[in-house]
């Protein structure tokens, strides 16, 4: 029993195309063997599964339970079109095997667990795991070949650099704003230098003053963030008590941002990884130069 | 009673594969039907039941040995020990769990190995372990060795922090390859601890008892104590920190069946085994499709019953 479980992975390891299947190289080095045709996909990462939706959101079949974006998928999920499988960290491996997907899309490492089992059995599992624009390019681009939709790809990435050129280019030459970006409030959590939120405040101007740590998001002390300094301070919406308080709290005012009252509020899904990280992109941008002379962002839509 | 329970555990096994968030028809299976059920839930409901099993053995060997009524792997930091080592080596890049889950393992039963060889060294005085100073030092041990695998997990860039992730996640992802090797190991542990029974009944005596009537209490101590580790690093291996099973299951069966290791160990096993089978079916149907750690089931229904048993213990446990 264990050899049959043993060999389909072996197989994947020297994975080679055979007749309507061909062979992709995933985002942790995975060789995966695909489908050429693929109709049904299940997808374990919200950002995913917007992507995917974004291609054609009909061959979304499995998606979680955080799936928002884009407002298509919401109604599908609503009309019961697509089965929630669970969340990210706890994805229902059964019901995925009840899908009998052709593609499934995990995230980094962390769903390795889930990946395994399902490799095991036979589906074809690829990890999405961009860390900057260039991996979310190709990454989309992989989906849109995947899919049969390498046009509708392209055309999504053109408009999507034309944007960002938009948006980053009057931020370009100036000097970046060390910035600090707070995701949790008690105890003090941040992101690191090998995240993607990490690329994006940098893509937006600033410099993330914690982006010497080499964790994807991590706890760090209010002594440190001092000793930092940083200019501007982002927060996530829901943060903006903490942030009232902030005044009262002993020592936040050495910070020069907290001095200057320069903070910023953004929604969680700003700064997803997803293709659609433009809008995002913009209101971080206009955190570090809120000036008009910059702020010529485009009218920038929601999906 | 020894009739009843081959039903009994077919019984359970049974309840374990027909609960899941899919439904399953029996009568007619489908593909799909067929790989979820022998490729996903029958090697969870076996790892499950081996996992139950062991910790459940483990437990009572650990009461035995120490003849000490509150003593199990978790609350002796053996478990903990197991998780660093397996920590350990995924850290230091020896072995992975995606790669080879035996070499995890046989890491994790060193840990095991030497938080058990460290408890031994804190606890023992001549003539055996008193109550408090066993249970202090497993404490102190266990807090130990947990706050090393924090770090090791503080160390680990985010790739080997999921791949540690990977052994404490119950038994929401187990496939064959985790299941061979508790089937392998686990079952062989109960019938050398089942061999032995009988000189382990002696030893209840006191160690001067013992060796005045011939059992080579070194030797005896020995084997139980690797005994106990194997069982220990395996399920951890396998399922992670899972507290109170080896504390309640074999406490049940010595109030009813008494304490005679000779039928206390083969059925504390299967019972230990059918409780975490029932633990994890319902670990999976209470919030479906969410499923809760099953570690967070035992300790909802083990935490009661073991502090109901504090309550009623007439006997000085000091």
């Amino acid at each position: 029993m264990v050899l049959t479980a043993a060999l389909p992975l072996a197989l994947s390891v020297w994975a080679t195309a055979r007749a309507g299947e061909r062979v992709v190289t995933d985002d942790l080095g995975f060789s995966v063997r695909v489908r050429t045709d693929i109709r049904k996909v299940v997808s374990l990462v919200p950002t995913n599964s917007e992507m995917v939706c974004l291609l054609d959101c009909a061959r979304l079949i499995g998606g979680t339970r955080y799936d928002e974006f884009p407002q298509e998928l919401r109604g599908r999920i609503e009309r019961k079109q697509v089965e929630i499988i669970g969340g990210g960290f706890d994805a229902n491996l059964e019901k995925i095997v009840q899908l009998q997907p052709d593609l499934v899309l995990t995230n980094g490492p962390t769903q390795q667990r889930f990946a395994v089992p399902l490799k095991n059995l036979g589906f074809a599992v690829i990890s999405l795991w961009p860390r900057d624009m260039d991996g979310l390019v190709k990454d989309f681009l992989l989906l849109g070949e995947l899919l049969r939709q390498e046009q509708k790809a392209r055309n999504f990435i053109d408009d999507m650099r034309q944007r960002f050129h938009v948006i980053a280019n009057p931020a370009k030459n100036k000097p970046k704003k060390r910035a600090y970006l707070q995701m949790w409030t008690e105890p003090l959590i941040t992101v690191g230098g090998v995240s993607f939120t990490d690329w994006l405040v940098s893509a937006a101007g600033g410099a993330n003053v914690f982006g010497d740590l080499s964790f994807d998001s991590g706890q760090i002390g209010l002594e440190s963030l001092i000793q930092r300094n940083p200019e501007v301070l982002i927060f996530l919406a829901e943060q903006a008590p903490f942030v009232k308080t902030l005044s009262r709290r002993p020592g936040w005012s050495a910070i020069r941002g907290v001095r200057e009252g320069r903070f910023c509020f953004i929604d969680e899904p700003d700064i997803r990884r997803s293709i659609m990280f433009i809008d995002g992109l913009a209101k971080l941008r206009d955190c570090f130069f809120p000036d008009p002379a910059t702020a010529q962002s485009p009218q920038s839509e929601r999906k | 009673m020894y009739r009843l329970l081959p039903a009994a555990v077919f019984a359970v096994i049974l309840i374990g594969l027909s609960i899941g968030p899919v439904p399953i028809s029996f009568l007619q299976l489908s593909a799909t039907d067929k790989a979820i059920l022998f490729n996903l839930r029958l090697p969870r409901v076996l790892s499950a039941f081996l996992v139950g099993g062991g910790l459940a053995l483990a437990g009572a060997i650990f009461q035995g040995l120490f003849r000490n009524p509150i003593a199990d792997s978790y609350l002796l930091g053996v478990s903990s020990g197991a998780s660093l080592g397996a920590a350990a080596a995924i850290v230091f890049k020896i072995a992975s769990p995606l790669a080879s889950f035996a070499a995890v393992s046989v890491f994790a039963f060193g840990g095991s190995v030497a938080a058990l060889a460290l408890v031994f060294y804190f606890a023992h005085r001549q003539g055996g372990f008193s109550v408090f100073r066993l249970l202090l030092s497993g404490l102190g041990v266990g807090l130990f060795l947990s706050s090393l695998v924090a770090i090791f997990m503080l160390m680990a860039g985010e790739e080997l922090k999921a791949l540690i992730f990977f052994f404490l996640g119950g038994f929401s992802s187990s496939s064959w390859d985790t299941t061979w090797v508790s089937l392998g190991c686990i079952p062989l542990a109960g019938l050398i601890a089942c061999y032995f029974a009988p000189e382990l009944n002696v030893l209840l005596l006191g160690e001067e008892t013992a060796q005045s009537s011939g059992v080579r209490t070194g030797r005896i101590q020995l084997i139980f104590a690797i005994l106990a580790a194997l069982l220990t690093s395996i399920s951890v291996a396998v399922a992670g920190l899972i507290g109170f099973v080896g504390l309640i299951v074999p406490h049940m069966i010595r109030l009813i069946f008494g304490a005679d290791h000779r039928t206390l160990f083969p059925l504390t096993f299967f019972s230990g085994g059918m409780f975490l089978v029932l633990c994890d079916a319902a670990a999976r149907t209470v919030m479906a499709p969410a499923e809760l750690p099953v570690g967070i089931v035992t300790s909802l229904v083990g935490v009661p019953i073991f502090l109901y048993l504090i309550r009623n213990e007439t006997g000085d446990l000091g």
